[in-house]
């Protein structure tokens, strides 16, 4: 099981990639608030692209997977395939 | 936009940045109002980078868009944190104020051309970034992950780009770099500049850490050093005990109180010095050598005249007049006992035992004594000392003897005072007048003690071969006691009583072993050695002693007694064959006597006629002040022609010429006059010179006889010879005193004291060879053309 700190992101716009034994996710997080003359005081959160890639020790290429969204977390579920 | 200052951002690098002008922030606040956070950031030129917001054409073409990921305000200013994204190039410009914007283009991502050389040069880098790495040692783990991991080459490049530090201009060519081989190719020549002078600083430093070690050791070692000192019982504390141990040997001296405080003054800087310190041991030496020094340390002195004239009679043999004068110092040293020491020099020829008299003076006076010898010195230090600001400063040799004897009052020998040399360092004759002044020499300060030390008790006694060389102020000074040499009597007494006794226990025998004739003894004074002392007589002695010795030893014999004729067995044929008078002396040639440093010497002067020659031809190596006088005795003759019964004619007609053998051996000197005189008038007159007569004697052109010095040598030397009748000048009568008794008496001397009462004694009164009669001028040279023809035949 992945998860993964991902909060404001819209879900649609998650890509979840696996390759050989790498999981690759990849999105956007928009600032949704922002509008013309609208002024940052501070800002904390990173908006805008991000890329996310967890290396596993074994290929998990044709393994089952589930993913899930919800309060800000991403998790994904992978289960071993048949043949792997 | 953004205008950025000494900065440029590279794709795929986080940076943060400072944001402080009110156009900046309009522009990062406008970044932050779009959805995307982006922002192009462009560099101003570094010529051109000022105070004033940046124009148009101040700033670069190619820039990079960045993602602001963090922004917080701290006062007026911002801080940003931005992640670069894509290079983006400049097309056209929008807008100044109240920010900067213009409409960018995204440029493609570096192509790779030749995919081999940018992946070699990609190892290439890497391998550098792992020599760089090994020298920062405080780079985390990660990084090292990260960098080293890093797949991309085009990523690595501009990671690279944004570490080190290379300036705008470096940075700005690297993110113009069209392909990733250019890429590359910039990121690899700055980080091998960077690596170079990273591994110089590493150098530098590692140096100046080992430098710092070894002080460190060096200090620990020493530490130790001291702990096992201290544990052996070595020192307690070191220098403190040292320094308490002078302060100790200081306080129970007895020293004068000006010495006392200059001893006390240099204790103090000791104290407080470190035993490591240079000065240390200098301070150190000083004052020990202040305490070795007898500042108040007499020897009492044995004042029985009789005990010291007994004393002066079994070292020495003869030298009467010599005793006499140590006895009368000694009596004055007795009835005063403040009086100033004496300063004595005596002069005379080798092996006479000046050295030895010295040393039986401070054996009858119960003094200490120590000798130096002066022959060869040149600079005065020595004998002054050296100031202690020089590096082995050693005080002088004065000082250091009177540590040697231990006393302030030891019979002091200088010998050979005629033998100083003087050079640039300085005369060390000068430096002696200070020390044998006894106006002055109670305070005498040595360069290296640099206080005042006390002389003025000290018996100084010099010695000397000749006074010649002795620079006058230095021998008005002194008293002077000459020293002349033995006659073969006295000789044949010093033998018998010192040197066979001394040869007999030096080669091992005894006196009942090996007995030595007077006559051999004789022998051996007279055909052996040629000297005025005794040394290379107690030579022979030896060497006689010795061939016994052998003898004995290999049991030949149980005892040997020795004649003439063994002396000769063991000795050779004669060495010497003296000058004897000779029996007869043809008109034209005297006997005189020269002094010498050995003695003195028989020689004969010889003049002959020289028909048609001119003038006086002198040759036999004469020096200028004997030829000055062979002419004033030609001149006086010539003037007083009549007088003596010369036909004047002669002088004109006949040349002279002179000559004194033994022709290689040089002379000079006035006292032959008398003798030249005498050969002339005798030549001039055809009256022969009495073969049994030497004479000695300068003259002056008014025809008077002065007097001359050796006459005691000079008379010996005419004994020997078999003369028996002696021409002295008048003045030098009290002289005789000096000649030996025995030899005295055998002796006709006749005193005279002008020109004309030496050749009434010196001349027989028959005329036995006529002087030739004068020749005509023109004859002569007649006579003399037909001569120079084989000459020149015999030159060619």
């Amino acid at each position: 099981m992945v998860k993964i700190d991902l909060a404001g992101i819209c879900s649609d716009e998650l890509e979840i990639e696996i390759r050989d034994s790498m999981l690759r996710i990849t999105g956007c997080r928009r600032d949704t608030h922002c509008r013309d003359g609208f002024i940052y005081q501070q800002m904390e959160i990173t908006y805008s692209r991000f890329e996310k890639t967890i290396q596993f020790p074994a290929p998990i290429e044709g393994a089952s997977l589930k993913r899930d969204y919800s309060d800000g977390f991403l998790i994904i579920n992978l289960h071993r395939g048949e043949d792997a | 936009m953004l205008a950025l200052q000494n900065l440029t951002l590279f794709p795929e690098t986080v940076v943060p940045l400072g944001v402080g002008r009110p156009r900046s922030m309009s522009a990062v606040e406008a970044a932050l109002a779009t959805p995307e956070k982006l922002l192009g950031c462009i560099t101003v030129r570094p010529d051109r980078a000022d105070d004033t917001d940046a124009k148009e054409d101040d700033l670069y073409q190619v820039g990079t868009l960045v993602m602001i990921k963090r922004m917080e305000r701290s006062g007026d200013a911002m801080r940003i944190v931005v992640q670069g994204t894509e290079r983006i190039r400049v097309l056209e410009w929008k807008q100044q104020d109240p920010h900067l914007r213009a409409s960018v283009q995204i440029m493609p991502e570096a192509s790779t051309v030749d995919a081999e050389q940018v992946e070699a040069m990609k190892r290439n880098v890497q391998q550098m970034i792992q020599e760089a790495l090994a020298l920062l040692p405080n780079v985390p783990t990660e990084v090292r992950i990260a960098v080293l991991g890093s797949a991309d080459p085009v990523r690595l490049a501009y990671f690279l780009g944004s570490v080190l530090n290379l300036g705008v201009e470096e940075e700005q060519k690297m993110l113009e770099a069209e392909t990733a081989d250019e890429l590359l190719r910039l990121a690899h020549a700055n980080l091998a500049r960077e690596l170079e002078i990273m591994q110089l600083r590493s150098k530098i430093a590692s140096e100046a850490q080992t430098e710092m070690d070894k002080a460190q050791r060096d200090y620990v070692l020493r530490q130790q050093m001291r702990a096992i000192q201290k544990e052996l019982g070595e020192d307690e504390s070191g220098e403190a005990a040292e320094a308490q141990l002078l302060r100790e040997r200081l306080e129970k001296a007895d020293l004068p109180d000006e010495v006392r405080t200059e001893a006390d003054r240099e204790l103090k800087r000791l104290e407080r010095l470190p035993p490591a310190a240079p000065d240390y041991h200098v301070i150190r030496t000083y004052i020990d050598f202040i305490l070795e020094l007898p500042w108040r340390k007499s020897s009492e002195d044995k004042l029985d005249l009789n005990e010291a004239r007994r004393i002066l009679d079994e070292d020495h043999y003869g030298l009467e007049d010599v005793k006499e004068r140590i006895l009368e110092f000694l009596a004055v040293i007795k009835l005063r006992p403040d009086t100033k020491s004496p300063i004595l020099l005596f002069v005379g020829p080798p092996g006479v035992g000046k050295t030895s008299l010295g040393r039986s003076i401070a054996r009858a006076l119960g003094r200490k004594f120590e000798r130096m010898s002066l022959g060869g010195v040149r600079d005065e230090a020595e004998l002054r000392g050296h100031r202690r600001t020089y590096i082995g400063a050693m005080p002088g040799r004065i000082i250091q003897s009177i540590r040697r004897a231990e006393v302030n009052n030891p019979v002091m020998m200088l010998d050979e005072v005629d033998k100083l040399g003087a050079d640039y360092r300085g005369d060390p004759a000068a430096a002696l007048l200070e020390i044998l002044d006894p106006q002055q020499n109670n305070s005498f300060r040595d360069h290296y003690l640099d206080l005042p030390f006390d002389l003025s008790k000290i018996f100084f006694i010099a010695t000397a071969n000749q006074l010649g060389p002795i620079p006058p102020p230095l021998r008005d000074r002194m008293e002077i006691i000459r020293l002349a040499g033995y006659s073969d009597r006295e000789k044949l007494e010093i033998a018998k009583r010192y040197l066979v006794p001394r040869q007999i226990t030096e080669n091992g025998l005894t006196a009942g072993q090996f007995k030595i004739s007077d006559a051999a003894l004789e022998l051996i004074a007279t055909r052996y050695t040629r000297e005025a002392g005794v040394r290379q007589m107690e030579r022979n002695i030896g060497s006689v002693a010795r061939k016994v010795a052998l003898r004995i030893a290999q049991g030949e014999a149980e005892h040997v007694d020795v004649d003439e004729n063994s002396v000769r067995e063991y000795l050779g044929p004669p060495q010497f064959y003296p000058e004897q008078a000779r029996k007869e002396l043809p008109a034209g040639v005297a006997t005189g006597m020269a002094w010498t440093e050995m003695g003195g010497e028989v020689l004969f002067i010889e003049a002959t006629l020289l028909p048609g020659g001119r003038g006086l031809t002198i040759t036999g190596q004469l020096g200028e002040v004997m030829q000055e006088s062979a002419r004033a005795a030609q001149s006086y003759l010539w003037s007083h022609a009549a007088e003596f019964g010369i036909d004047p004619e002669i002088f004109q007609g006949y040349g002279v010429h002179l000559h004194v053998p033994a022709g290689a051996i040089p002379k000079d000197g006035p006292s032959a006059g008398v003798t030249i005189t005498s050969a002339l008038a005798s030549l001039y007159t055809g009256r022969r010179v009495r073969p049994d007569t030497a004479m000695t004697g300068e003259i002056t052109l008014s025809g008077l006889v002065f007097p001359i010095g050796g006459v005691k040598e000079k008379v010996l030397a005419a004994y020997r010879a078999g003369i028996r009748r002696i021409l002295l000048p008048t003045r030098n009568e009290a002289d005789v005193d000096d000649i030996p008794e025995d030899v005295r008496k055998d002796l006709q001397l006749i005193f005279v004291s002008t020109i004309s009462e030496v050749i009434e004694a010196a001349l027989e009164v028959l005329v036995a060879n006529p002087p030739p009669p004068p020749l005509p001028p023109d004859a002569t040279r007649a006579g003399r053309t037909p001569e120079a023809e084989p000459l020149t035949v015999k030159g060619q």
